[in-house]
């Protein structure tokens, strides 16, 4: 199972790229069930790329949703190459490219 | 002596991977750490303390069932100069919840956030000429019975 999906679709000079990540998003705040913390695991920073350059970046907390899901919308046109990338706080890459529709 | 030329030369090739991996990894670790974040939280509050209403949409639910998947989407693409978006949820431990810094993309983001509890939701949207906010209760029912 891919951990990372990504569709970009062009419509009228703008790409729209929707990304689900597979990621538990733990914020190290939650307890399980026998009173332990679980362990802080969250992404951290995010990347999306238009051809090589930098459209937008983010920083994110552990207040994002488990499995999160990001949409952005970029100017560009069909055949555009999209590139995300997001690392976690222990340091996991995961990348994904593919041209737009 | 051969054993010793083959440790030898693992532990060159090793290192090498290891700067090469390093090197791949900078442009996004120059970035991240959570004493950034810290920053960018407090950087938002500041940005909050004297920002204006802003005209752009906040789009979130009203009643959110479960506080675990709250969508959220902020439509700032009209604005001019949009620099950052921000989305901070005042009644959560760690209230910044996501920063985005806008390059070359519009001002348009959905993403789905955690709420610990019902709670204001603010957007913070930072352009070349000052903050702009918006705010939206959300509540989060905690049994399903709609509040």
């Amino acid at each position: 199972m891919a951990k990372i999906k990504l569709k970009a679709k062009s419509r009228a000079g703008f790409i729209t790229v929707r990304v689900l990540i597979k990621h538990p998003m733990e914020s190290g705040n939650r307890k399980d069930k026998s009173g332990k913390i679980v362990p802080e695991n969250h992404i951290t920073n995010l990347i999306l790329k238009k051809n090589n350059r930098l459209a937008a970046k983010a920083a994110i907390g552990g207040s994002i949703s488990e499995n999160p899901f990001f949409q952005f919308k970029i100017p560009g046109v069909k055949g555009d190459e999209i590139r995300f990338e997001s690392i976690d706080n222990l340091g996991k890459t995961l990348q994904i490219s593919k041209v737009s529709k | 002596m051969n054993r010793r030329l083959f440790l030898k030369q693992s532990i060159a090739i090793t290192s090498v991977a290891t700067a090469v991996s390093f090197g791949l990894l900078t442009p996004i670790k120059a970035f991240a750490n959570t004493s950034e974040f810290k920053e960018l939280s407090k950087k938002t509050q500041r940005q909050l303390s004297n920002a204006q209403e802003g005209e752009f949409v906040l789009k979130a639910p009203e009643i959110a069932e479960n506080g675990a998947m709250v969508p959220i989407t902020i439509d700032a693409s009209h604005m001019p100069a949009v620099k950052n978006i921000a989305i901070y949820v005042h009644n959560n431990k760690v209230p910044l919840s996501a920063y985005f810094e806008i390059l070359e993309a519009s001002a348009f983001i959905t993403t789905r956030i955690k709420m610990a509890e019902t709670s204001v939701v603010t957007a913070v949207v930072g352009t070349a000429s000052g903050s702009f906010i918006r705010n939206k209760t959300v509540k989060v029912t905690l049994g399903g019975c709609g509040g």
